[in-house]
């Protein structure tokens, strides 16, 4: 009594501080590995993007996912964990106070949570630093408080979630599972219906983020959470109370408190027990069964509770699709569908039937490990392989019932899916068979890690691993898709051998399994099979590959090959020094540019650029007095040159160091665009001829070098070089078209630089079918390898985290495959300039051209439009020069004889060899001497002297299509034209050009 | 004086179990009080009970005059309890699982707690997952007394150790009942009850059938071995043996041989004293607590007995 009274004294406080505290420590303690393993892993996934360069999103979600995995591991941990160790005797011996249980815990949470967001921040702003890369964490594309907030508020309902299940679970596993689902589900529907409440209380407020989390992570959820977390905090606080006492109180509590549950006499849990448990096993068997059904009788029982708890995960599974489903159709607005199922469902609920047939797998012999019941078969008079095949037949009902719920699932989100990745009708179907050959693959490597580990969670990580090393690596490296005899075939070898040699691993194991020599030996099951199906996997199923599948399509890839080797020529080291020294001496060009450029500002320019401005002058006294340079220039044409891209694609360690040109290249092509154009005008003002020409053919040079070394239109999306830079050419063919019009200019000259301009051309151009090769090659492996070297600048890659379809990515890579040998047909037939006029329409595809999207990143679709954008820019160039080339000869022809011939075919053979035509085809360029009546019923503008083709479908002039333009095409469009579809008409001008009025000034440099 | 325990009419059902019926009982202080009884006779359903952990269906419970469902957490305080099953975090060094437990209790329970383990010759700085378990054993001990509780309940508390560990761990229960504490002991290890216990109760299938000072039961109960000249003395014996002013606990035949294990009150020998015809032998032998308590818990094997003695001739 006395003691008591000394309890309930002011002491109490103390008491309560000293009592908490030493909770927090113990939990703290307990749970450090759990914070360290949960805040390094992150933080080291965060170098790993930082130092490869990777899209910054994941590396913004890295440390949040941490700790709400921590919270939901803590919270499952709590009280499960201590019913497993069996400290919970202790505990209860104690006078310990629920409520400082529940403070301890929550302090202990918040700072675990708090440790690996700290964690998380702070080596990943080390990694940025250290990899110089400072804007990283400023890239993040949300809020990052309201991020934060959005993610705190996941991570309590997890941990609450978790420890609501502790409580009521002998398991940490079943505890963190349940929590998780229960946390998951609750959570979609909170999202749900929230999403909808707000669409249809405030319509002209709510503003949808398509495709984003903006919207739920802009906080308006953050009060529901909260609400949510402390409400279920609450129980637990009460079920904890419960559970001080006895670890069966809180569901005794718990089930008299549910009223549902007890209507009219209707216990709906063990209504629902009997059902499911109905599904295989009889509760007592008929002893003159066969041996065989009686050891899965046995199996079934034996595993008792956890065969139970994957029946009702099944169960579950199944009710949640159906709600989803219905959710799709009935309530759920498609904005917060697609949003919903963008962020939870495709990543987690198609995960559910692979992990669960690998369980499934794991289950069949890791429950005999620790017990007896090991030594109980061994003493059995059964063949070893009666109780491996007991095994299987216990097992094929959970394996067709997870396929079937795997491909339900597939069903459900199908449409989803269609939406978003894919238009039109080009979606792969669900590759059903494909599911089912890859679920054995997982069950039978979950069989054989379940044999050999000593737990569950153990098994679990050895199955990922069997999987990884046995299956999908090899799939890496010997990628599939390049069997077109049967999609997917590949695919279905490797995980049939797979699945075959695991499984009679484990039947040759299962002697000595029962004869406990495996334990504690894992070199004992390494043996034969595994190690048998390895070496089929990594060699011979490849080298059959390549003789048989491979094989037939010899022909189509021998040519990549070949065309590869043209491009690159010999991988060798000598040719890579070569082919260094050729990118050096072009950097070095690059670098003079940019110095010269240095005091340029660059708001000055973009689309107004005065060629005869105070800094164009002083450029052009800087630069014409700078003889290295102007040498540089001249000789630029002449060094040898290779695209560091196309060498990174052979050689990734050999040109690491060079590949940073590439990047070079694309961001200072602003620079010297304008440059050259300035310092052309100059040096024709200053009549300086020579160096005229020197600029404008080094521009020419560099701008093919720049052009071919990227072979994806989606680094010009982002840095403005793509078709729409027609208008820079054009300002290239005017500076050159001006030179041709300087005073004193001669025939000779504008001669010897026509050739030196075809040289050029000729020279740096890379073929459309070698580009169309090249990019098959790079979109490869951007896409289906890991090369992060070039991610941060173009396309995002075939998720590598995401969950996809068994089989999708062989679909995925066939239409890709189909995509470019589509195109190379196209390239070859515009190379030999002989693309049919109704190739255009064809290689058109509306449905494929929208540009934007994010989700579209994804899709094979993006890739036809990318390569479309490709051909016009490739298309662009190569009209400008043969249009340039045309016109100088047509300047020389005109300086000799006084006037513009009348016809074309004039000009050969003295001033060309052969007259250009419109590339592609045939068609000769249409040529107006002069001002005809003929020409002004074609194009009103055509009224001078000009060259001029039928518009060509994405190449455009400068502010067209003006009134004059749809007239024009109206006209066309009458006379049935052989372009129907193009609005646009492309003319070049045969009038002198108009100089600036400065006087000439003579200067020496 | 107040009983440390008092225990009236306590019933637990699960499920179709019925793991106590209308236990009652009272301990008073200053006693080694051992509970005897099988396997799943209750034992341990009725410490949880004691220690508020179970609220029991039927029935009260009172353990130094708290009442067990309403005031578990002030029993706990004053008790110490050490469990069947010695559940300790193994992560922890034998002086911080102290220091943990020190936080629940008032001053002073660090300091007890390190003298006991430096007197079980413990290392303090070892961890609990490199201590045997006997050492283990060792330690709950200590956690369960260092804040000197007015009752210290152990269940099986001797299972696992040997037997030095085990003769060390129940002289220090004689000790603390020396010093006027009580020790409630729950075992099935009866020749090691006999030794430390005061008092002992029989629990059989839940409920309480004997309840008696070990020194005395061993005085009153005898083993008497009767030896006949012809079965018709025997038989005619075993039919007037029920008129002995004598509690039967255990009676059984063997050819000529009749063994009893009888309990008379005080020193009387009334089988001695009576005149048997054809009793060629007769001899009384003193019995242990084993086979006292091993003839309560087979007292139903009595209709054998009585078949057996129908089919002889």
């Amino acid at each position: 009594m006395k003691m008591a009274l000394a309890r309930r004294s002011p002491v109490f406080v103390s008491d309560f501080l000293f009592e908490t505290l030493a909770l927090v420590w113990k939990y703290w303690r307990e749970t450090q590995v759990l914070m360290l393993a949960l805040g390094i892993i992150p933080s080291l996934l965060a170098v790993f993007f930082v130092a490869n360069n990777h899209p910054i999103q994941p590396l913004a979600v890295v440390p949040f996912v941490g700790a709400a995995l921590f919270a939901l591991a803590f919270g499952a941990m709590a009280f499960a964990g201590e019913t497993e160790r069996r400290t919970d005797t202790l505990l209860r011996a104690l006078p310990i106070k629920a409520s400082r249980l529940m403070v301890a815990l929550s302090i202990v949470a918040l700072s675990g949570v708090a440790v690996c967001l700290l964690m998380g921040f702070v080596i990943g702003s080390a990694a940025s630093w250290l990899t110089h890369s400072y804007s990283r964490f400023e890239e993040w594309p949300w809020d990052v408080s309201l991020n934060a907030l959005f993610w705190a508020g996941l991570a309590g309902e997890f941990f609450a979630w978790g420890l609501f299940f502790s409580i009521l679970v002998p398991r940490v596993i079943w505890s963190a599972v349940m929590g998780a689902a229960v946390a998951y589900v609750l959570d979609v529907f909170i999202v749900i219906a929230f999403y909808n409440l707000e669409q249809v209380f405030f319509p002209d407020q709510f503003i949808p983020k398509f495709g984003t989390f903006t919207w739920e992570s802009s906080g308006r959820l953050l009060p529901v959470r909260l609400l949510v977390v402390a409400g279920v905090l609450m129980i637990d606080a009460i079920l904890v109370k419960k559970w001080l006492k006895s670890s069966d109180e809180p569901l005794r509590w718990l089930k008299s408190r549910l009223l549902l549950l007890r209507l009219g006499g209707f216990s709906a849990p063990l209504r629902v027990r009997q059902i499911v448990s109905r599904f295989s096993t009889p509760a007592i068997l008929n002893l003159s069964a066969s041996p065989v059904r009686y050891l899965v009788w046995l199996h079934e029982r034996h595993l008792g509770g956890w065969a139970f708890f994957l029946k009702m995960l099944l169960f579950v599974y199944i009710l949640v699709l159906a709600c989803i489903s219905a959710l799709s159709t009935q309530w759920l607005s498609p904005d917060a569908f697609r949003e919903w199922c963008d962020k939870y469902g495709l990543y987690a609920l198609i995960l559910v039937p692979p992990m669960a047939i690998a369980v499934t797998g794991i289950s069949t012999f890791i429950f005999d490990c620790g017990g007896s019941t090991r030594n109980f078969l061994a003493a059995l008079p059964i063949s070893p392989r009666v109780i491996w095949w007991s095994r299987q037949r216990w097992a094929f009902p959970w394996l067709i019932a997870w396929c079937v719920a795997g491909i339900l699932c597939d069903l459900v989100f199908s449409g989803f899916r269609q939406s978003i990745f894919l238009p039109g009708d080009i979606r792969p179907s669900p590759d059903w068979l494909a599911y089912i050959i890859s679920a054995i693959g997982w069950y039978a490597a979950g069989q054989l890690a379940g044999m050999a580990s000593p737990n569950i969670i153990h098994a679990f990580v050895v199955t990922w691993f069997l999987l990884f090393l046995g299956l999908y690596l090899p799939g890496e490296f010997f990628p599939v898709g390049w069997d077109e005899l049967w999609p997917g075939l590949a695919f279905a070898i490797r995980f049939l051998v797979f699945s075959a040699g695991v499984l009679a691993q484990t039947m040759v194991s299962l002697r000595p399994w029962l004869r406990r020599h495996l334990d504690n030996g894992w070199s004992a099951i390494v043996r034969s099979p595994v190690l048998w199906t390895l070496v089929v996997m990594w060699l011979i199923l490849s080298a059959l590959r390549v003789h048989f599948i491979q094989g037939p399509q010899r022909s189509k890839f021998e040519t990549l090959r070949v065309s590869m080797t043209v491009i690159q020529g010999s991988p060798s080291a000598a040719k890579a020094d070569t082919q260094t020294a050729g990118v050096l001496q072009t950097i070095s060009v690059l670098e003079a540019i940019e110095r010269f450029d240095a005091e340029y500002n660059t708001s000055l320019f973009a689309d107004k650029t005065s060629v005869d401005d105070d800094y164009s002058r002083q450029l052009w006294t800087r630069v014409s007095h700078n003889s290295t340079f102007i040498q540089q220039l001249a000789d630029l044409t002449k060094t040898p040159y290779s695209d560091p891209l196309v060498a990174d694609l052979f050689e990734d360690s050999a040109t690491q160091t060079v590949f940073s040109v590439d990047d070079k290249f694309v961001s200072s092509r602003f620079f010297y665009t304008v440059f050259f154009e300035r310092l052309v005008n100059q040096a024709i003002e200053h009549h300086h001829l020579e160096y005229a020409r020197i600029f404008f053919t080094a521009d020419l040079c560099l701008r093919l070098r720049a052009h071919r070394t990227r072979p994806l239109i989606v680094a010009a999306g982002s840095t403005d070089y793509g078709p729409t830079t027609e208008r820079d050419w054009r300002a290239w063919a005017d500076a050159v078209w001006a030179w041709c019009h300087a005073p004193g200019q001669t025939s000779e000259n504008i001669r010897r630089a026509l050739r030196e301009v075809y040289d050029t051309w000729k020279s740096e151009r890379m073929p459309f079918d070698e580009r169309i090769l090249l990019m098959y090659r790079y979109w490869h492996d951007v896409i289906f390898r890991e090369r992060s070297s070039q991610d941060g600048f173009c396309l995002p890659p075939w998720p590598k985290w995401a969950v996809y379809l068994p089989g999708e990515k062989t679909s995925y890579q066939k239409r890709i495959d189909r995509i470019f040998s589509d195109w190379l047909a196209v390239a070859q037939q515009y190379e030999a300039d002989r693309l049919p006029p109704e190739a255009e329409q064809e290689i058109v595809d509306d449905a494929l051209f929208i540009p934007g999207y994010p989700f579209l990143h994804d899709a094979p679709a993006w890739i036809s439009s990318y390569v479309y954008h490709e051909f016009l820019n490739h298309r662009a160039i190569d009209l400008t020069v043969r249009a340039t080339l045309l016109r100088m000869a047509l300047r020389a022809y005109e300086i000799d004889n006084g006037h513009l011939p009348d016809r074309l075919t004039e000009l050969a053979p003295h001033y060309l060899l052969v007259i250009p035509s419109v590339p592609g085809k045939q068609d000769a360029f249409i040529y107006f001497p002069a001002s005809t009546e003929a020409s002004a019923r074609v194009h009103p503008e055509l009224k001078g002297p000009c060259l001029a083709i039928p518009g060509l479908l994405g190449v455009a002039r400068d502010g067209w299509p003006t009134d004059a333009d749809q007239h024009a095409q109206a006209v066309r469009a009458s006379t049935r034209s052989v372009f129907p579809e193009s609005g646009v008409l492309i003319v070049w001008s045969l009038a002198p050009p108009r100089l600036s009025g400065a006087p000439p000034q003579k200067e020496n440099p | 004086m107040n009983p440390v325990i008092r225990v009236e009419n306590v019933s637990k059902k699960f499920r179709k179990v019925e793991a106590l019926r209308g236990v009652s009982l009272e301990i008073p202080r200053g006693v080694v009080w051992a509970l005897l009884g099988r396997n799943g006779a209750g034992k341990t359903t009725l410490i949880k009970i004691l220690l508020g952990l179970l609220d029991p269906d039927d029935g009260k419970a009172e353990v130094l005059g708290h009442d067990c469902q309403r005031e578990s957490l002030e029993i706990r305080r004053r008790v110490g309890y050490v469990p069947e099953q010695p559940g300790l975090y193994e992560w922890m060094r034998v002086d911080e699982i102290g220091q943990f437990c020190a936080a629940f209790y008032p001053a002073g329970y660090f300091t007890a707690y390190l003298e006991h383990i430096k007197k079980f010759g413990l290392d303090p700085q070892k961890k609990i997952k490199e201590l045997s378990k006997g050492m283990r054993a060792m330690v709950l001990l200590a956690l369960a007394i260092s804040h000197d509780p007015d009752l210290l309940i152990l269940d099986e508390p001797t299972s696992g150790l040997d037997v030095i560990v085990r003769r060390q761990f129940l002289e220090s229960m004689v000790d603390r009942a020396a010093t006027g504490k009580t020790v409630f002991l729950a075992s099935h290890q009866v020749h090691e009850v006999e030794r430390v216990a005061d008092v002992v109760g029989f629990l059989k299938e839940g409920q309480l059938i004997l309840v008696d000072e070990v020194e005395k039961l061993k005085r009153e109960i005898r083993r008497w071995v009767l030896i006949f000249d012809n079965p018709q003395s025997l038989n005619a014996f075993l039919n007037i043996l029920t008129s002995f002013p004598l509690e039967i606990i255990q009676q059984k035949r063997e050819g000529l041989e009749c063994h009893i294990i009888a309990r008379s009150s005080g020193d009387s020998e009334p089988i001695r004293q009576a005149t048997i015809s054809g009793l060629r032998s007769i001899d009384a032998f003193p019995c242990s607590l084993e086979e006292i308590f091993t003839a309560y818990m087979n007292r139903e094997t009595e209709p054998a007995f009585s078949r057996q003695m129908e089919e002889a001739p």
